[in-house]
């Protein structure tokens, strides 16, 4: 390569702050000088000339990349970032409410929590999402061993839910959920994945989460299923298989039922028919919580007076929020929730590799699972389950994971459009 | 400080100035951009757009806009491949890599109608385009 082209190849990528966008863009314009080059090289002219007036011939080095640095420059999707921040600050009102920021310490570890969602997100942001593709073993046996270890060592159980208790800090099960997601998305954008190779590991995986939660259970297997049709297997393929899981799970309910337990049994009854009187009178039912939802009015009571709430900064954040602060702004607090999940849904959209529309199709289906499941036990069409509201529930497990959600989309976003440069590796090597 | 201006006012002329002439090509160059009739940005776009409807290079389009009278381009050729990404980032191009690292360009599905439209439209208000070229 001729000193002169060198030099102006590397003053177009001074400009260019993207690594990516530097490696395609000086290809390009390799090739470019290349073409000129043989052209006056044809006419007759002595190999330095002609590179010489290649080089002359594509003009200013500075002002071309830093024209396609404003056009390759990493992006932040200040939108999706905005809708984070406002969500994690709605999620401090639930605590105003209950005077919990004055008396003790819950206010201090929301804001260690939050703060520290901010981090996972904003990190995860600047990781290069393209290189963890061909990582789904690795995040599976993680996943799998992570779920073993607590299988093997919780010590508390609460609401069914298996728990390891460390001091102040509880993990939980739903911390699997990233590294499952990562391995889905890295298996199933391989031409190479076979169906038994997803049943095997499914079915193992599964049996981890049943024996921690079934609402996480829950969480995995429509993560699972969402993402599966994005995958590279048959179309037809995937529709026996989900559908014979179905009916081997409807039929293990159906023997299950005679084991569960009482307050498990209770909930789905309830759930069933909430007005039957017997499950009212013991704990805190659909009844009351409907009556609660009607009474709170547009602006809310501002006070709890006498009713108590259950769980209220936790699976019932919904319902106490709406009391507290009224149908108004419980429905502010719907619109920026359902907005995230709008808004990663329109960037998957404008999306062209099957890796990003994995995984942004299993953020998109963990997020609303949560979203919907939670709302959806206050307003009655969803069982009672630990499902928590994402950003405004109580519990650094549930942030966090719905930090990380965020995170993969700033990444994704992030990259969304030097995708070009797969093909050129593909290409090179 | 006037006299440290003045210093470097001295040096400059001695030092830097006295190596620069103002060479023919120079004139030439500038005799050039006088004569050229420039070409405004969406004319441009266009007579791009519609070379692009079969698959190019940037090298190969660059001649054919100079075959076409568009001399933008002369000796900024490297400008070309700024506007041919960011068409490619709206959406109007798909591009794919050959074997011998050239990138090749073609309008696509969405371009197309977007020429078309740009077409059947009288020069003055292309709000299209507009989009385009801000940005």
């Amino acid at each position: 390569m001729g000193e002169q082209r060198k030099s102006f190849l590397e003053q177009v990528q001074s400009q260019i702050k993207s690594k990516e966008a530097k490696a395609f863009v000086s290809a390009e314009l390799h090739h470019h000088l290349n073409e000129v080059k043989n052209y006056w090289l044809q006419k007759g002219i002595s190999e330095e000339q002609a590179d010489e007036k290649a080089v002359t011939q594509m003009g200013n080095p500075i002002s071309i990349g830093r024209n396609l640095n404003r056009i390759h420059r990493p992006k932040v999707d200040w939108l999706t970032l905005a809708l984070f921040v406002a969500a994690l600050l709605l999620g401090f009102l639930p605590l105003l409410s209950q005077g919990y920021i004055h008396t003790n310490h819950f206010s201090t570890y929301k804001i260690a929590f939050v703060v520290l969602g901010g981090i996972v997100a904003c990190g995860i942001m600047f990781v290069d999402y393209r290189k963890m593709a061909n990582k789904g073993w690795l995040f599976y046996v993680l996943g799998s061993l992570f779920l073993f270890l607590l299988t093997t060592n919780f010590n508390t159980v609460v609401d069914g839910q298996g728990v390891l208790k460390i001091g102040p800090l509880k993990i939980e099960g739903l911390m699997a959920i990233p590294f499952f997601l990562m391995a889905w998305a890295g298996f199933f954008q391989s031409n190479r994945f076979k169906m038994w190779q997803f049943l095997l590991l499914f079915v193992l995986s599964s049996y981890f989460f049943l024996q921690l939660s079934l609402t996480t259970l829950f969480i995995y297997v429509t993560m699972t299923f969402t993402m599966i049709w994005w995958s590279k297997l048959k179309k037809k393929a995937i529709w026996i298989v989900l559908g014979s899981i179905s009916a081997l799970v409807a039929t293990w309910g159906g023997i299950g039922w005679m084991t569960v337990a009482y307050y498990q049994k209770y909930r789905v009854l309830s759930f069933l028919n909430p007005y039957n009187a017997e499950y009212l009178t013991s704990k805190f039912g659909l009844l009351e919580i409907h009556h609660l939802l009607v009474g709170a009015g547009w602006f809310g009571k501002h006070s709890f007076a006498d009713q108590f709430i259950p769980e209220a900064h936790t699976n019932f954040v919904f319902l106490s929020f709406t009391y507290y602060y009224g149908w108004l702004f419980a429905a502010i607090l719907i619109v920026v929730l359902c907005l995230v999940a709008l808004r990663i849904m329109f960037i998957a959209r404008n999306l062209n590799d099957t890796y990003s529309k994995l995984l942004l199709a299993g953020v998109v289906m963990v997020y609303t699972v949560q979203l919907v499941g939670n709302v959806g036990m206050i307003v009655g069409f969803f069982p009672m389950t630990n499902m928590s509201l994402p950003f405004i529930s109580y519990g650094l497990m549930p942030i966090l994971l719905n930090a990380f959600l965020i995170g993969i989309v700033l990444s994704i976003y992030r990259r969304k459009d030097l995708m070009v440069t797969n093909t050129l590796h593909g290409n090179q090597q | 400080m006037d006299k440290r201006l003045k210093n470097l006012r001295k040096t400059m002329n001695r030092e830097v100035f006295a190596q620069l002439k103002f060479t023919e090509s120079h004139k030439k160059s500038i005799r050039e951009k006088i004569k050229q009739e420039t070409h405004s940005d969406e004319e441009i776009l266009i007579a791009m757009m519609q070379l692009l409807v079969q698959e190019k290079t940037g090298y190969e389009l660059v001649s054919l806009l100079q075959n076409r009278g568009i001399l933008n381009f002369k000796e900024n050729e490297g400008s070309l491949y700024v506007i041919l990404h960011r068409l490619e980032l709206k959406g109007v191009l798909t591009s794919s890599w050959q074997e011998d690292g050239a990138k090749f360009y073609q309008l696509n599905k969405k371009g197309r109608k977007l020429l078309k439209k740009v077409e059947e439209q009288p020069l003055s208000n292309h709000i299209s385009f507009k989009e385009i070229l801000e940005r």
